[in-house]
């Protein structure tokens, strides 16, 4: 019997990572019904940034996160702004293919222009750590499970309370009935853009702290589970979003404490993915959601 | 619903007219004779290549551009390919014909293609595109941790202690040297083509074209959508497995040569080539194998601009122009015949023309 | 860098105090290096033991010191086994005039993929003929040599061979270094008739005696971190983890050899790159290894450091004792270390080093930082520079040997290449030579260092020993071959 212990901190901690970029997408998907196919990508140039900030212009490391964060919502805004409009009356699948263009515009200027060089980022929270007998846990990894908990309760009061919050609920229901009833739509749908975008800053963050900087793995592979997660969640759940991830993360990690099927193990998010697509598409439920 | 754009849809019925005819013999001729007497054997090998790719986008151009299906499991279909055709070849003990062995690879990875598409047939649209993403990542995963065929015993066929990462099938005997094999790649690509011209023409391709309007007035009519669509699947899964064989042979294969993001470039590609025009297949193969090429070896730009460049153009057919470069090129071309007086103008170009 | 904000000046004193105990006891066991400043080839030569110096030439250890007057010899066709035409840390004949004459084209090719960037290695030898050209060239002949970069991917290696054969048409095949071409071009190389002078890492380029590489690849230096895990100790078991790449589990296996010779278990690990929870993988290979088992890591820099990362924050850096082949062996990853874990680290990875630390202070290391920082090139000194370095200075020996007025095509150009013996550099251990065509492959860099980071720097930690001869690789024979 393996030692599991080690493995369900880490596990907690990258499904903490994943559940942050997926309550993202949730959000933003369910108010502009775009499924953001390119939130890696802007995390990670966002943690490159923050990378070339730090190392390259002697930048305090907080603020440096900060501008990374920001970075990150703008982008997503950006795009939002100027590409959600003419692709607003498309199909869905039109809306995700384009966002995965803009992907493979981010992934060209990374590969470009911060070529393959050594990096590392590491956040001022790993040097912090907690150690009993039990386990030895970070306060990077700490952050990364708390932190995606904390945001989805903050968004959900943020939905439930706050003007914008109810705006967008409105537009996830129904868009043009808001539009109607004199909802700002293109305001509130830019807050969605930008709020969405710093979760995915955040993520690319930790990502990039706690696995690594290699480009296009930070823009594609590694946060692929959080659109796994969200995708159990319907794309709709946040709940359900975020125990997903955390249930991603665990599975993953703890596949690799046995030697047997440790080989395997990153394709957790993927079959996991595949079998509740799968299991919705049987029930009929996808009617009306995202297809 | 909304599908504004995507509703002007290609032709049912696309005629074989004298001056199509004459445009694909003569492609052929250039491919055949003048490519090889002008290339030089560096720009050969990348013809070859193009040519083989040529099949890649072609089967994905099927499925987008007929059925409305957007897959991001090709790439992954494009090694399985490979991995059938070297697992067959040394089933046989190596002495598999090559014709055989590219249209067994075809049929298997057909069924792959099926079994695939089986469990996604009721999903649609935009879930349908997540799940072949997803498979394509738990393909590619398994693909590395289970490697190529080099001859090995068990299902997997891989020996542990062979030093060489790269596999290969022989060319045929008649086309080993690169100039011939190019010519075995084009012709046997002009027949895949051909097989795919006559699925558009014939009753799948206006069964697809209904289910692709409309997928409820399909079935009320009594199109047979479950059938259409796994036939669908299984000829774009054919096409590819014939390049993943064409390509082995061609080049050999090695496991990381096949990671997701191509799968999506793949996509963007195919997009921006034209997926309503069989055309727009070997467009999109230019810019994938050749292009490339032509940026870093002839102009000295860096290769990371062509996917900047594959991106903003993506977007910009989505948006724009959902015909694709192709159509870019058939209007430059008829302007051309129209100016020459080869062809008539037609008053609205854009509206029912396509090439097949 | 990075944690230069917070803390930095204790930290600096306790690495200070480290540095300093960590040299008193160096010096204490008598251990043959300190810091490996100084002194990095005298030991060579006084542990003539522990290899079989190429008798024919028992002064090739000492090439920094006592080396003849070298402008001279040009004159003379210059014997194929005699003593070096350049003088170390020389580029070329050293004549201070630019070259003028008919170009001899040469021809290279890396790999270049995020994660792996080979061409430093042609980078730097294009640097030093650079150097050459400036300096005489080949008696008056300016080379003139430029490399393609590829994907791993066979069309495109077959592609780029092609194109350098038959489009460019250059002389030579110098400086390829990739991750598959050894696999895929062998046959083509050599039917057109080049001997390509190369940095291996595909099991290939040391399987065929087409090529011959001036370093020993992943699969020899696997073994020679092996062997310095079993010297300090590594007890139950030997673990060896590669990335999931093609011809890995090749590579691997010479871990198995040496665990076999030094009756340990083993375990050998492929592992998809980068590593997606370097902490997980961290603790499984603890598990896997044991409590005071050995671990040797092969894996290039962006990917090792993650989990070098992860190991120190887990605190299992004490676990096991841990090993890796060269590619970490770059000061850049040193300082990343330094950056991320303060000292935990500091002599307690033992690299295998195919070539002298990167601050000898001795001739080639000399001049090759010394070009490298006048060209303003665009990548970081590392093992990989001195590969490029060395395979820039051994083609130009080889070009200088075929004597003043030589004609110089494919054939007389690769003739010179595959002839080429005593070739040597203070960055080895011992001389080089292309081949002695015993039809078992090239290895003849075969004779390497051990260093460890410390204090932010690589330092040597163990000198020149002989890689294990095994029953499943051919260095006994080479050896004899050597005399």
């Amino acid at each position: 019997m393996p030692d599991f212990k080690p493995f369900i901190v880490i596990g907690l901690a990258l499904g903490g990572v994943y559940a942050m970029s997926g309550v993202g997408l949730v959000v933003l998907y369910r108010t502009t019904g775009v499924l953001n196919l390119f939130y890696g990508a802007v995390g990670a140039v966002g943690s490159l940034t923050a990378w070339e900030l730090i190392n390259e212009h002697g930048w305090n490391n907080w603020l440096a996160f900060a501008a990374a964060v920001l970075l990150g919502g703008v982008l997503t805004l950006l795009y939002g702004w100027f590409l959600g409009p003419p692709l607003a009356d498309r199909d869905p699948l039109v809306k995700a293919s384009a966002s995965l263009g803009f992907a493979l515009i981010l992934l060209g200027f990374m590969q470009w222009y911060w070529t393959a060089d050594v990096r590392s980022l590491k956040l001022p929270t790993s040097d912090w750590q907690y150690v009993n007998g039990w386990f030895r846990i970070n306060w990077t990894q700490g952050l990364g499970m708390l932190f995606p908990i904390a945001i989805a309760l903050i968004t959900v009061v943020f939905l439930n309370q706050t003007k914008v919050g109810t705006a967008m609920r409105a537009l996830a229901d129904n868009r043009d009935n808001a539009a109607l009833l004199g909802i700002p739509v293109r305001k509130v749908e830019a807050w969605a853009w930008f709020g969405s975008g710093v979760l995915f800053g955040v993520g690319g963050l930790l990502l990039a702290s706690l696995v690594s900087m290699e480009i296009a793995a930070l823009s594609f592979t590694l946060p692929i589970a959080a659109l796994a997660a969200a995708l159990i969640g319907r794309v709709n759940s946040l709940p359900v979003t975020v125990m997903a991830a955390f249930v991603i993360g665990l599975i993953q990690s703890s596949l690799g404490a046995m030697q047997s099927v440790a080989q395997y193990r990153n394709t957790t998010p993927f079959i996991a993915a595949i079998i509740v697509l799968l299991y919705f598409g049987w029930r009929g439920q996808t009617e009306g959601r995202v297809a | 619903m909304s599908e504004t754009v995507d509703t002007r849809l290609p032709s049912i019925v696309t005629a074989a007219t004298p001056q199509r005819i004459a445009t694909v013999l003569g492609f052929l001729i250039f491919a055949l004779f003048v490519l090889p007497a002008v290339l030089s054997s560096f720009w050969m090998k990348i013809a070859l290549e193009m040519a083989a790719y040529s099949l890649v986008t072609l089967g994905l151009g099927l499925l987008v551009g007929r059925v409305g299906i957007y897959s991001l499991c090709q790439i992954p279909l494009v090694a399985a390919g490979a991995w059938i055709a070297l697992r067959l070849h040394f089933l046989f003990d190596e002495s598999l014909p090559f014709p055989i062995l590219l249209v067994l690879t075809g049929l298997l990875t057909g069924v792959l293609g099926v079994v695939i598409g089986l469990p996604a047939l009721r999903l649609s649209g935009l879930y349908l595109a997540l799940v072949t993403l997803m498979a394509a990542g738990a393909i590619t995963l398994v693909l590395v941790a289970v490697k190529f065929p080099n001859g090995g015993g068990g299902f997997w066929g891989f020996d542990k202690r062979s030093a060489s990462g790269f596999n290969a099938v022989p060319r045929p005997s008649i086309a080993e040297g690169d100039v011939a094999y190019f010519r075995y790649t084009v012709i046997v690509a002009a027949i895949v083509f051909m097989v795919a011209a006559w699925h558009i023409k014939g009753k799948p391709g206006r069964a697809w074209a209904s289910l692709r309007h409309s997928e409820v007035t399909a079935v009320a009519a009594g199109v047979n959508h479950t059938l259409y669509k796994l036939w669908a699947f299984a000829l774009s899964a054919a096409i590819t497995g014939v390049a993943g064989g064409v390509i082995v042979a061609a080049n050999g294969v090695t496991t990381n040569q096949f990671p997701v993001e191509q799968s999506i470039l793949l996509l963007a590609v195919v997009l921006l080539g034209g997926v309503y025009n069989l055309w727009g297949a070997l467009v999109a193969a230019f810019f994938l194998r050749v292009f490339p090429q032509i940026l870093d070896k002839e102009l000295g730009l860096p290769v990371e601009l062509l996917t900047i460049l594959f991106g903003v153009g993506v977007m910009q057919v989505l948006i724009v122009q959902p015909k694709g470069v192709v159509e870019d090129l058939t209007n430059v071309g008829r302007f051309i015949g129209t100016k020459l007086g080869l062809i008539r103008p037609t008053p609205s170009a854009s509206a029912s023309e396509t090439v097949a | 860098m990075a944690k230069g904000t917070t803390g930095s000046s204790s930290l600096w004193k306790k690495l200070l105090l480290l540095l300093a105990v960590f040299s008193l006891i160096a010096a204490s066991c008598g251990s043959d290096d300190d810091s490996g400043e100084t002194a990095a080839e005298e030991p060579a030569a006084e542990e003539p033991a522990a290899e079989e110096p190429a008798a024919e030439e028992p002064a090739a250890e000492e090439p920094a010191a006592e080396e003849p007057a070298a402008e001279e010899p040009a004159a003379e066709p210059a014997a194929p086994s005699g003593d070096m035409i350049i003088e170390p840390g020389a580029c070329g004949l050293n004549t201070g005039e630019a070259a003028t004459g008919e170009p001899i084209k040469l021809g290279g090719a890396a790999t270049n993929i995020p994660g792996v960037d080979f061409t430093w290695i042609p980078k730097m030898a294009a640097i030093y003929f650079d150097c050459v050209n400036a300096n005489g060239g080949i008696y008056g002949n300016p080379i003139e040599y430029s490399f393609e970069d590829g994907a791993p991917d066979p069309a495109a290696w077959q592609a780029i061979a092609t194109k350098l054969v038959e489009d460019d048409q250059v002389l030579a095949i110098v400086g390829n270094t990739s991750l598959l071409e050894c696999d895929v071009n062998t046959e083509y190389y050599a039917e057109n008739g080049y001997s390509p002078i190369i940095a291996g890492v595909a099991p290939g380029c040391f399987l065929n005696d087409t090529w011959s590489a001036v370093n020993m690849g992943p699969y020899y230096s696997n073994l020679g971190g092996a062997q310095a895990a079993v010297r300090k100790g590594a007890a139950g078991k030997l673990v060896v983890a590669s990335p999931d790449q093609p011809g890995m589990d090749f590579n691997n296996s010479s871990v198995e050899d040496m665990a076999n010779i030094a009756g340990l278990d083993y375990e050998g690990i492929l592992e998809a790159v980068p590593i997606a929870d370097p902490a997980g993988f961290a603790q499984r290979l603890v598990d896997a290894a044991g409590e005071g088992g050995g671990v040797v890591l092969n894996f290039t820099g962006p990917t090792v450091l993650p989990l070098l990362e992860a190991i120190s924050q887990q605190g299992l850096v004490d676990s096991v004792i841990w090993a890796s082949s060269t590619p970490p062996n770059d000061p850049s990853v040193a300082q990343a270390l330094l950056d991320c874990c303060g000292t935990d680290w500091d002599g307690k990875f033992l690299i295998n080093a195919e070539f002298n630390v990167l601050d000898s202070g001795l001739p080639d290391n000399n001049t090759m930082l010394e070009t490298h920082e006048a060209a303003g090139a665009d990548f970081p000194i590392s093992a990989f520079s001195q590969m490029g370095y060395l395979v820039g200075k051994f083609t130009t020996e080889a070009l200088l040997r075929m004597g003043e007025g030589a004609e110089y095509n494919v054939e007389t150009v690769n003739a010179a290449i595959s002839s080429l013996t005593n070739a040597e550099s203070d960055m080895l251990c011992k001389p080089w030579y292309f081949s002695n065509n015993l039809g078992t492959g090239n290895v003849s860099n075969n004779t390497d260092r051990t260093v460890v980071p410390q204090g932010g720097a690589m330092v040597q930690f163990e000198d020149c020993f002989e890689i294990q001869e095994t029953d499943n690789n051919p260095l006994a024979a080479i050896r004899a071959a050597e005399g």
